[in-house]
């Protein structure tokens, strides 16, 4: 027998062997000897941890008709707020020698009978049908979650008052409301912003907007906190001691947060079709402002000889409409961990 | 009625953590005038360093006891003490810290928004116990590896884990501010069976480790003779009998209690059905209406008309042993 430093020098001179010899049957001990604790750590790899967000980000992206929807979306937004930037013409521009004509390069909406550009018009109509829908919603957001979150978390007569009073209001027919707003709110904003571009009609269609649409918002809020304060970790966070302000905060709205969005995105094309009818009876945006509904009514009286006045904007408004609707329907699926499951 | 013959069932001693005497917990129920009588009446001790099991049938009010002792219910009568302290009417921010519970259902019981690590450091975050994030972590780190999860799991949600994992979140979270009492509020019924036994030894390894008093409400008999000192067993919002854990499955007193304990299955596949096996008659009365006097006397076969006449009270018939019944005087 050798001794060991020499019987070690051997294995070595194997190991030269084992690879110098494809055929040889001799195995090298290190290659087979456990991993030790340090290179199995090294293979350990923690899988990526999704958050509720990146989940509903990669559900909606996989949605064909959604995604779609909010390109529509954002293609008409670029439309109407750098669209004008862009166009050599003003809204209220009259170009004269241009009077009625049909669509062409220079004008490729045409023009209408004083000589304006509908493309331009349209997109600054388009612009106040967007800020429409989106400052309303964002109104209605506002007001309807701190009712609806008050209302579903105190409950007892308080809760009791406010739905009450959220279902007078829903009985109320909302475009007598709005009329009547208009017509009493007008001389006091008159005279408070005389040199409002955007007109009484429209500020009064804010404000009663506001005020009507907050219900629907309210009660959905409502009805979710009601749901999620029966929750156990909401009973968990009270054994612990935590207020009523951070159970709201950190337990109710996150996880109503999903609904609260689904009903404000569907909350923009009403309040869209809502201003767009109203503009189209006359009680909307006032000359020479235009919006899309005023656009359409202004083409009424030579509809049979210049359709194209009419097929632009109401073709942006069944388009906004459709393409919210859609991208709302997309949040829904994304956002409801219901459908998931 | 807070100090009437029926609080006799809890004899006070030094070493006793929590009394609870003549416990009423009424609720309103839409349409109904009478109100819906969860726990109607109950007094009982634990001691510091014990198990109290407590069981009954779903629905005969163990988890609201349990809840009214934190007071996440406001008791409708009756006096919680802890610690010789009365807290039935004070604030009880001060005792957040020493009482905690664990739910029954792993999955409603974790916040799905938070992080494991938010979720075991929100007691921290509500009591502001630390001067440091450094704290915080350590704090977290410390409660997570004590229930066998790693450090790693802090940043991840609570739908990664599995039931049993999920369960041992929620006895991290308990665990953070270093309670004395837990409420463990059916916290296996939930579980797979194989689970059980992991959850059930955690909860004993850490009563030892950390001296710690427990509730254990449940209605698996065998899994709350396995864990308890004594127990209690309690029928539509009373409490019938109270005895040691051996004590009370060798020598049951109440009609009722004998009846649970005879329908324990025996592990034998030869045997189809118990020979001793007692089978009640009829349904649970409702908690809205209850009967008069005793109110096991609708399904109890030696009822006499006594029984309709008066509420039996809790006598002591043995050491520690204590049971409400009629029969036990031979009045019945």
């Amino acid at each position: 027998m050798k001794p060991i430093h020499e019987r070690e020098k051997l294995t070595g001179e194997l190991r030269i062997q084992k690879y110098t010899q494809p055929m040889s049957l001799m195995l090298n001990i290190e290659d087979i000897a456990p991993a030790t604790e340090d290179q199995k750590k090294s293979r350990v790899k923690m899988r990526e941890s999704t958050t509720y967000w990146q989940d509903a980000l990669k559900r909606f992206s996989q949605n064909k008709v959604a995604m779609v929807s909010f390109g529509i979306i954002v293609l008409i937004a670029i439309f109407a707020f750098l669209g004008p930037l862009a166009a050599p013409y003003t809204y209220e521009q009259q170009i004269r020698g241009s009077e009625r004509l049909f669509p062409c390069f220079a004008h490729p909406f045409g023009t209408d009978n004083l000589g304006r550009d509908i493309l331009v018009r349209t997109m600054t109509g388009t612009r106040i049908s967007l800020a429409i829908g989106i400052f309303c919603t964002l109104i209605v957001l506002v007001i309807g979650t701190l009712v609806g979150s008050a209302a579903g978390y105190l409950g007892g007569w308080l809760d009791n008052m406010i739905m009450r009073f959220c279902e007078i209001l829903y009985s109320v027919p909302d475009i007598l409301i709005i009329i009547i707003l208009q017509i009493s709110m007008k001389r006091f904003l008159d005279s408070a912003f005389p040199n409002m571009t955007l007109g009484s009609a429209m500020v009064s269609i804010f404000i009663a907007f506001a005020m009507l649409y907050w219900v629907n918002m309210a009660r959905m809020v409502r009805g979710q906190i009601l749901i999620l304060k029966q929750s156990e970790y909401v009973l968990a966070a009270k054994a612990l001691g935590a207020s009523g302000r951070r159970i709201i905060q950190k337990h109710l709205l996150p996880n109503a947060v999903g609904a609260i969005i689904v009903t404000a995105m569907y909350q923009i094309p009403v309040a869209i079709f809502t201003e767009s009818f109203l503009s189209f009876m006359g009680l909307g945006a006032s000359a020479p402002l235009a919006s899309l509904g005023s656009l359409a009514n202004d083409s009424l009286s030579g509809l049979a000889s210049y359709p194209y006045l009419m097929f632009f904007p109401a073709m942006l408004i069944l388009l906004i409409i459709y393409a919210f609707n859609q991208f709302g329907d997309g949040l829904r699926d994304a956002l409801d961990p219901r459908l998931k499951e | 009625m807070g100090t009437d013959k029926s609080d006799r069932g809890a004899a006070k001693t030094e070493k006793t953590l929590l009394q609870v005497t003549g416990l009423k917990q009424h609720f309103r129920v839409a349409g109904e005038r009478a109100p819906l009588k969860a726990v109607d009446g109950v007094s009982m001790y634990i001691q510091k360093g014990e198990t109290f099991g407590l069981v009954g049938e779903s629905g005969c009010g163990k988890s609201t006891i349990g809840r009214t002792i934190l007071r996440l219910y406001e008791p409708t009568d009756g006096v919680i003490e802890y610690d010789g302290v009365d807290i039935t009417h004070v604030n009880m921010k001060p005792y957040r810290k020493r009482m905690q519970i664990v739910f029954q259902d792993p999955y409603s019981s974790l916040n799905p928004r938070m992080t494991v690590g938010d979720i075991v450091g929100e007691p921290l975050d509500i009591n502001k116990t630390y001067r440091s994030k450094k704290e915080r972590y350590d704090v977290i780190a410390d409660r997570l590896n004590l229930v066998g999860l790693n450090t790693e799991h802090m940043n991840r949600y609570p739908h990664e884990f599995s039931g049993g994992q999920r369960q041992r979140i929620s006895i991290a979270r308990a665990l953070a501010l270093n309670p004395e009492f837990i409420v463990c509020d059916e916290p296996i019924s939930a579980l797979d069976v194989s689970i059980q036994a992991q959850v059930i030894n955690k909860f004993i390894e850490l009563r030892q480790d950390l001296g710690l008093t427990y509730l254990f409400i449940a209605h698996d008999l065998a899994v709350v003779r396995y864990i308890s000192n004594r127990i209690g067993v309690m029928y539509l919002g009373r409490l019938v009998e109270s005895a040691g854990a051996d004590e009370l499955f060798t020598h049951p007193a109440h009609p009722y209690t004998q009846a649970l304990l005879s329908v324990i299955p025996i592990p034998d596949p030869k045997m189809n059905t118990r020979p001793d096996r007692i089978i009640l008659e009829g349904e649970v009365p409702s908690p809205i209406s209850p009967p008069s006097g005793c109110y096991f006397r609708t399904r109890c076969r030696y009822a006499t008309p006594l029984c309709a006449e008066q509420t039996p009270v809790m006598q002591e018939i043995g050491a520690g042993h204590w049971a409400a019944c009629h029969g036990l005087n031979g009045t019945a």
